[in-house]
């Protein structure tokens, strides 16, 4: 039919085509180009997104690198090491072009150690987000968008876990050797016991059944024995750290996280109340994690509140005076012999029992008396609370909190947290969640390439880098442009914005 | 001329055993016509299964609870094979899945992609054989994590298609937002992983392997709108395929990209928050608006030649083709955003979007009118393909038609998820493109098989395809007209409805219809791969160069070298006899060939 | 972004392009040298107090550095300087469109808040518990009864 039925044969198939291609580089080169098309466009898809959302989000929510334990030095260290790991490749390609595989390989080489020391790098600062406690997370992380009722109890539930785990802890280190002793106890028994059965030479069915259990259950009792002394083991070591780590969470737990759940619990919708219901939530999130935008608008609560105290103080000192002068003295020896200790329920207050020797009146008068002195009581054991474990001053200059350490220095405030880094409390990120998101989602990719390119340096690595190689190395060197331009971009995104 | 091409190459591997030969040679073949095969085997496969589906939406909506027949007694045993609303989710969420992944999309750009691209631009394979096999394996994931799907409860994604957020985003959404939604993300990402291997593959086949003498201008139609849907995958997918990532992160890692602030599921706040639900929004149509275009394009091209050859005369407005192909790509690019306009999207934006919409009816006009300019005056051949592009013409218009409707905004306010946009969007897919493959099928299956397909049996599909289709979808303008809304398990709940029952039930019976009709051409086809009348290298007297290499062509698919003299539409050209002038027919004495070696492509 | 033109003229037509080395050992070098003052650039951009304190300042300056470092980049170390015209074609394209996303994200996904009332954001990612409006149910709170046990239990 068609002209070419005959005078050709059909049937040695592959016969060396010519073409006629309209770009002037090799195929392999126009399709990595193509391909890198496709990944600007990927990645225009994510940087889009992070553009979007970041300055899309709350005005003034977005964190500061600080904020988020980002530090820009690395990232510009590593903006450098991908810097020098372009060059380098660019340099072996040079190398192979005019035939110098040695020199070629060890320009390669060297890209390939620099692509090591950028996923070190990023490990690093990976790993202190995840130390932190930065990150996203199901089915939340420890990162909270405001200083709410949520966010209020997230952190008491936190507590409540790190104490109720330490006490029972204690608790079974004490009881550790009883148990012990009451093991060793059966074990001696049974192995009497079984010795005894074995020596025997004719045994009832009975008596039977009973050694064969007493086998049985002589190795777990061994193996009880065995664990326990490994578990009170490691009881052990760790009560040092609980005997001081203890009685910090209690407190922290007794003297903020219960006074700021209660405070934002206030059932009152005036506008005072509201002010103080979000001041000792914002104080809360401040001791626990401050952002340095915070810190002006917390010394404002403080003071409020402060102003509030001292208010509040000073009319009960005067209640409590005029009581006292008016108190029989049978009322004022009641009161002496209440336990005046603060608990942790304010609602407890008005739960004086009151003496049965007294007159209803006089009842009245030491209840009021006894709440009068328990609150004050109470509040003074959280200012000192507060001296001890927050013992800051506003710098109005700079704008935040300075804190004396421990050596007397003083520095910037940086939270309970980093104070004690085992208490890792939720905090108060306003758009943390996002931030982190972006964050991972951005160099997650962008160090997936580098794994990537990793993964074809290591390919190419072991073969002879002489000039029929070149179109090689250059095609793998333009993928690795593009990893560097990527991050070129990532960086101040990143770090610096 | 003899036809055993397949084992013109059988010297390779003479060393290896039967089996071993078999599955170097048909399942992890670098042959881009065995990988278009396997693409297109798989992707009619699930045509059957996607139909099935669409029977499923259709019972439902026909006699709403009175029990699916074959998957109610199976899944839904308890409830006397009653489905589940969530059920119904799941049927419409994978019958476009199914669709629009595994049928429309991998078979325009998969299966003739493959095959067509080195046949008819004069080249002996793709440009990286192996990328090529890569792409075509790349599927079976997507089939796999796509089929496991379908059990988990309630077997098989429940967000749509288009798996908006929040509902998407959030694990405990909804029945069906668990795992299948996770492995339905896995599944459409690997899927864009293999368009984007076979993408730019197929531009760099394209731009570097034509044969001496195929300047770009004279590419068949076809290769056109292949190179052009190629770009559209290329700049479009990787955006999706962030975004999915982005939305398994959401879902998996706690990550709140599309979850937007104090979202309360289940009376608890969403993990999670701060993100924006309209950015996946965007982000989706980015690549799904052109997706349409990836969707279509293929099937134009293929219809420019099938028309062309069978009305024995030149393509009309063959560089203003090319032209309005380019241009609906690239208005393609910035029109997404006609599908949110009821999402509470900027206004301004939505204006913008609406005009630029608009204006894709223009290279759309154009096209219809040139092939209709093609047709008028031609000496007609109504066969088998024939026909079928005819459909896909006519058809075409209505469609598109139906489509300045919703670009409209103050229209598509009104029409917004009702079943106008069903219909709108089956007479493009279904009615289009669905109705230009079977044609293409018909034109190039004697190429691929070298065998005929029976000629009565195809009229016979193409007609009761086309009646059944029309009664299918044509009704549902009026539903929609009338407000029926998509997506809705039971419409008939509200009173407004009720009275379209009868309405639904005849779609159903003839959406029974035409997938009945599809048994013909199932039939038709494997009784002409292995009985049909054997064809020489020419059936259709064509001129493309594949209609110059053997039916089917051989590894490395010519056995001469390629030189081409002209374009691919020189039909009843004055210079020669015949009414067909083949690309690579050298010219008559006394005429000076041209463009031999040119270089003029841009 | 703007592209050089410097060498297509001579290479257009050139079938092989740069089979030979360009610039050698040196031209390299100062390129990378440059680009790290670049880094070293943005990095004191965005550490100065007084550039941050107006931070469109400090973006503009910090992007503008990466559009430099990036032109260095594509144009010296991916050798696009010595291409001929196809660079254009390849890279253009990608570059507009990348650019076209990011832009029509920014009225609907990067404005979203601009509009929003002091209310919404105030109230934003807050339920209505925690917002005052129902004293009873925070009266009657108990330790171990508070909202979030609701939203802990995933
Ligand atoms: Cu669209």
């Amino acid at each position: 039919m068609a002209q070419h039925d005959s005078g050709h044969h059909d049937d040695h198939g592959h016969i060396q085509l010519e073409y006629q291609p309209s770009l002037p580089i090799n195929n392999g080169k126009v399709i990595l180009w193509l391909f890198l098309s496709t990944e600007i466009m990927f990645f225009s898809g994510l940087i889009g997104t992070y553009i979007v959302l970041r300055f899309g989000s709350p005005a003034g929510t977005w964190p500061g690198p600080h904020d988020v334990h980002v530090v820009e030095k690395l990232g510009a260290l590593n903006t450098f090491v991908l810097i020098c790991s372009s060059l380098s490749i660019v340099l072996s390609l040079e190398a192979a072009r005019s035939n110098k595989a040695s020199l070629a390989k060890i320009w390669f080489g060297l890209t390939f150690f620099l692509a090591f020391v950028f996923l070190f790098i990023k490990g690093i600062e990976y790993n202190s987000k995840f130390d932190h406690g930065i990150y996203p997370q199901k089915p939340h992380s420890q990162i909270y968008e405001k200083a709410d009722i949520y966010y209020v109890s997230a952190v008491r539930t936190r507590l409540n876990e790190l104490v109720t785990k330490w006490q029972t802890e204690d608790t079974e280190l004490a009881t550790a050797p009883n148990t012990a002793k009451q093991l060793e106890d059966e074990q001696q028994s049974a192995t009497a016991r079984r010795d005894a059965l074995n020596g025997m030479s004719n045994r009832s069915e009975q008596e039977n059944d009973e050694l064969r259990q007493l086998t049985k259950r002589l190795p777990e009792i061994k193996a009880a024995l065995g664990d326990l002394a490994s578990k009170t083991k490691g009881l052990e070591a760790g009560s040092a750290d609980r005997k001081v780590r203890l009685p910090i969470a209690e407190s922290i737990l007794n003297d903020f996280a219960r006074w700021a759940e209660l405070t934002a619990a206030t059932a009152s919708d005036d506008l005072v109340t509201r002010h103080k219901r979000q001041a000792a939530m914002e104080i809360l999130a401040y001791q626990v994690y401050p952002l340095h935008r915070d810190a002006h608008a917390v010394s404002e609560y403080l003071r409020a509140e402060e102003a509030d105290r001292n208010q509040e103080a000073a009319k009960l000192a005067a209640e409590r005076a005029e009581l006292h002068g008016n108190a029989t003295a049978a009322t004022l020896e009641a009161l002496k012999a209440l336990d005046l200790t603060p608990a942790p329920e304010p609602g407890a207050d008005a739960a004086a029992p009151p003496s049965t020797n007294l007159s209803p009146e006089e009842s009245a008068v030491l209840e009021r008396l006894a709440a009068i002195d328990k609150r004050l009581a109470q509040t003074r054991h959280r200012e000192e609370a507060l001296d001890e474990h927050f013992a800051v001053r506003y710098d109005s200059n700079e704008h935040t909190f300075m804190h004396t350490g421990h050596d007397g220095h003083e520095s910037e405030w940086h939270g309970l947290n980093d104070d004690y880094h085992w208490l890792k409390l939720p905090m108060k990120i306003p758009s943390g969640n996002m931030w982190a998101s972006t964050y991972f989602l951005l160099t997650g990719f962008h160090a997936l390439h580098v794994v990537v390119g990793l993964i074809v340096f290591a390919c190419i690595i072991p073969l002879k880098l002489d000039a029929t190689r070149a179109n090689m190395i250059e095609n793998t060197g333009l993928y690795w442009h593009f990893v560097d331009l990527v991050w070129i971009f990532l960086f101040p995104l990143l770090y610096l914005f | 001329m003899s036809s055993t091409i397949v084992d013109a190459h059988a010297g390779e591997h003479a060393h290896r055993g039967g089996v071993g030969a078999f599955i170097s040679k048909y399942v992890f073949s670098r042959d881009h016509k065995i990988i278009g095969l396997q693409f297109l085997f798989s992707t009619l496969l699930w045509f059957l299964v996607g139909g099935l589906l669409a029977l499923g939406i259709r019972i439902q909506l026909a006699w709403p609870w009175e029990g699916m027949p074959v998957i109610g007694p199976m899944l839904f045993a308890g409830e006397g094979g009653q489905i589940s609303p969530e059920f119904y989710t799941t049927l419409f969420t994978m019958h476009a899945t199914v669709m629009i992944f595994f049928v429309i999309i991998p078979i325009l750009a998969g299966a003739f992609g493959n095959y067509l691209i080195p046949l008819m631009i004069g080249a002996d394979d793709m440009a990286f054989p192996t990328l090529n096999m890569l792409s075509y394996w790349f599927m079976w994931p997507a089939f796999a994590l796509i089929g496991m799907s379908f059990f988990f409860p309630p077997y098989g994604a429940g967000g749509g298609w288009t798996s908006y957020p929040p509902l998407s985003a959030v694990w405990e959404a909804a029945p069906g937002s668990h795992w299948p939604q996770t492995l339905w993300l896995l599944g459409v990402t690997c899927v864009g992983i293999s368009s984007m291997l076979g993408s730019v593959n197929y531009m760099t086949t394209i731009i570097q392997m034509r044969a001496p003498g195929m300047t770009m201008f004279r590419l068949p139609m076809t290769i056109w709108a292949m190179f052009i849907t190629a770009i559209l995958q290329a700049f479009a997918l990787p955006v999706l395929t962030a975004a999915g990532f982005m939305q398994l992160l959401d879902r998996v890692a706690g990550t709140g990209f599309f979850v937007p602030e104090g979202l309360v599921v289940n009376n608890s706040i969403a993990a999670s928050g701060g993100g924006q639900p309209l950015l996946w929004q965007h982000l989706f149509w980015f690549y799904s608006h052109p997706a349409v275009y990836i969707m279509i394009l293929p099937a134009m091209g293929m219809v420019s030649d099938i028309i062309s050859c069978f009305s024995r005369k030149p393509l009309f407005g063959y560089k203003p083709m090319v032209f309005s192909i380019s241009g609906i790509a690239g208005l393609g690019f910035i029109v997404w955003g006609h599908h949110m306009f009821v999402s509470g999207m900027n206004p301004i934006l939505g204006m913008t979007f609406m005009v630029a919409t608009m204006m894709i009816a223009l290279p759309s006009a154009v096209k219809v009118f040139n092939w209709l300019g093609t047709i008028w005056g031609g000496r007609l051949y109504f066969t088998t393909p024939m026909l079928f592009s005819l459909s896909f013409v006519s058809m075409f218009i209505i469609g598109g038609l139906s489509g300045i409707f919703m670009a409209a905004t103050p229209v598509d306010i009104f029409i917004h998820d009702t079943y106008f946009i069903v219909a709108h969007f089956h007479y493009v897919l279904f009615t289009g493109t669905a109705m230009a493959v079977f044609g293409a099928i018909y034109f190039w299956f004697p190429k691929m098989f070298g065998r005929m397909m029976n000629e009565q049996l195809g009229k016979l599909h193409f007609f009761l395809t086309f009646v059944f289709m029309n009664g299918t979808f044509y009704l549902m303008h009026i539903l929609g007209a009338r407000g029926f809304p998509r997506r809705l398990a039971d419409p008939y709940d509200y009173e407004t409805f009720s009275n379209l029952q009868p309405m639904n039930q005849f779609i159903t019976i003839c959406a029974i219809g035409m997938v009945a009709s599809q048994i013909i051409f199932a039939g038709n086809f494997i009784y002409s791969m292995f009985w049909g009348p054997t064809v020489g290298r020419n059936p259709w007297r064509a001129n493309g160069l594949e209609w110059t290499a053997p039916s089917p062509p051989g590894h490395g698919n010519f056995d001469f070298q390629p030189i081409v003299y002209r374009g691919p539409y020189e039909y009843g050209s004055p210079e020669v006899d015949t009414d067909y002038y083949p690309q690579t027919q050298p010219p008559p004495d006394g005429i000076e060939p041209t463009g031999k070696s040119e270089h003029t492509d841009h | 972004m703007s592209h050089d033109n410097v060498g297509h003229a001579d290479h257009a037509d050139s079938g092989h392009g740069h089979d030979q080395s360009h610039g050698g050992l040196g031209k390299y070098l100062i390129v990378g040298g440059l680009l790290a003052v670049l880094t070293a650039i943005s990095f004191a951009a965005g550490s100065s107090k007084t550039i941050m304190s107006t931070p469109q300042l400090g973006w503009t300056i910090m992007i503008a550095v990466s559009c430099a470092k990036a032109m260095l980049v594509m144009l010296f170390f991916m050798h696009l300087i010595w291409e001929a015209n196809w660079k254009y074609v390849l890279t253009v394209p990608a570059s507009i469109m990348s650019l076209f996303l990011m832009l029509m994200l920014v009225p609907d996904v990067g404005l979203r808040t601009r509009n929003y009332s002091e209310e919404r954001l105030l109230r934003a990612a807050t339920p209505a518990a925690a917002d005052s409006n129902s004293p009873s149910e925070e009266a009657e709170m108990k330790e171990g009864d508070t909202p979030t046990d609701g939203h802990k239990q995933h």
